[in-house]
């Protein structure tokens, strides 16, 4: 649960995403499902890291 | 007036129009496939214009720098001109069309002799697929052995001098007549100034209902159409299922399950209550040599066992290369191995520049539902309103789009973390 923990809002707002990718899109099989959730978190943390670095400057 | 100079002229001109009506109505043993997709049997003096280096008048010559078929014909494609042949001895007997050609688009003129080939047009293809292909078998001029010169008139004594040298450029060597006049040679093709490639415009098409009441309901349908019956007409508009390639023993289960799919998402057009010009029809080409009735069998409403691997087997390739073509001539950027489903309205425009082309690609289908999918969108979007064809998106088309991506590595992805 520690290194869930780690993935904070962005990663959180990732796997919501993703939620609604998969109920949008409805693959036919669990591997489109994971990998709408990976893509969808992977880029809400990258996106989240970015804007981070935006107002750290 | 000297009858002898009569007698002498007349013969000659009589002998001028044998030989020009004559080679008029005969074929020079090229063939293009159009932009209809038939077959068009070139002229002599067409195919001198296509593929002699130099282009004679009467006054002068100039290099022949056509670029393109429809600079030879209007109905033919906007692509580069070149031919099959199949080697040298092909070529000589090209050679002699082409000068036989010259002989009668510039009424006999003695430049024709120098005319030559312009070999870099030339590729030797005798399997693969080929626009334009020369068979000797087709030709039916005579071989220009000998033609008939004119008689060389002098003004005291009139004496007719036929050539008797035995090289082929002699066989086309003429005294200029000027005093016996020519008949009117109407249907003589002007020679062709080479001009930048372009598309000629096309009498305005018979007014369509999808053109001129966008608002009227459409209907999307299926048939299966031989080339001779290709494009169809009268329809408001027409697409094809075009594929790259044909079927192979690895992929024929995936071409029968988008026929199936085709089969099932498209009402077969002489059963629809439509009329046909309120038809959007998509053509499945079959080839002319096919089994008897077979057009006929696959043309209905129920589906039965057998239908889509006689459309797979009897797929006309060479018809969905032409429609591939034009939609790129039209703009569309087609990648991927297909197959691809492609539109036109109104169809009559097919193979110009300016016309909107619908175009779904195929490429990612892999199963019958995709397949299906597919095709539930091309209907609806061909039954939608062509003027927003050229946009080409629509959620549909993306929600599909990444349903086909999510699913084939999603299973990449469980496979590799094991799972799957």
């Amino acid at each position: 649960m520690g290194d869930l923990g780690k993935l904070g809002v962005s990663g959180a707002v990732g796997i919501m995403l993703g939620i609604v990718a998969i109920l949008w899109i409805k693959p036919d099989n669990a591997g489109g499902s994971a990998l709408l959730i990976v893509i969808c978190t992977a880029f809400a943390i990258t996106v989240g890291a970015i804007i981070k670095a935006i107002r750290r400057r | 007036m000297d009858v002898r100079k009569f007698v002498s002229g007349s013969i000659f001109t009589l002998a001028m129009t044998s030989i020009i009506t004559g080679a008029l109505a005969q074929g020079s043993g090229v063939t293009v496939i159009s932009n209809l997709g038939n077959e068009v049997a070139l002229s002599p003096a067409q195919l001198y214009r296509a593929l002699g280096d130099r282009l004679v008048t009467r006054r002068d010559v100039i290099g022949n720098s056509t670029l393109n078929w429809n600079q030879i014909d209007p109905t033919l494609p906007a692509t580069r001109i070149s031919v099959a042949s199949n080697g040298t001895a092909d070529e000589a007997r090209m050679l002699d069309v082409v000068r036989q050609g010259c002989m009668i688009a510039t009424s006999g003129s003695s430049g024709c002799a120098k005319v030559r080939l312009r070999t870099k047009l030339l590729i030797q293809d005798n399997i693969g697929y080929a626009e334009a292909r020369f068979d000797p078998q087709r030709v039916s001029l005579p071989a220009p052995a000998y033609i008939p010169p004119p008689p060389a008139i002098t003004a005291s004594t009139p004496t007719t001098t036929p050539s008797t040298q035995a090289t082929p450029e002699a066989t086309y060597s003429y005294t200029t007549i000027t005093s016996t006049p020519l008949p009117p040679l109407s249907p003589i093709p002007k020679p062709v100034v080479a001009v930048p490639a372009r598309i000629v415009e096309a009498p305005a098409p018979n007014p369509v209902a999808v053109a001129e009441t966008p608002s009227a309901p459409v209907f999307a349908t299926r048939l299966f159409a031989q080339r001779e019956d290709y494009p169809p007409a009268n329809f408001a508009a027409y697409g094809i299922v075009a594929f790259e390639t044909l079927a192979t023993s690895g992929d024929k289960e995936r071409y029968k399950s988008i026929c199936e799919a085709y089969f099932s998402t498209l009402i077969d057009s002489g059963s629809s209550d439509a009329e046909v010009e309120r038809q959007m029809v998509t053509v499945w080409p079959i080839i002319d040599d096919h089994p008897d009735g077979l057009i006929d069998r696959l043309n209905t409403e129920v589906r039965e066992d057998g239908m889509c691997e006689d459309a797979v087997k009897f797929y006309d390739l060479a018809i969905a290369r032409v429609a591939i073509r034009h939609a790129k001539l039209a703009g569309i950027e087609l990648s991927g191995p297909g197959p691809f489903l492609l539109a036109w309205a109104p169809g009559e425009k097919k193979g110009r520049k300016d016309v909107a082309v619908l175009v779904a690609d195929l490429g990612g289908v892999k199963s019958e539902a995709d397949a299906r999918e597919a095709l539930r969108i091309w209907r609806e979007d061909i039954e939608g309103d062509p003027e927003f064809w050229k946009n080409g998106f629509s959620v549909l088309k993306l929600r599909a789009k990444l349903r086909q991506l999510v699913n084939r590595y999603g299973n990449d992805l469980m496979k590799f973390v094991g799972a799957g």
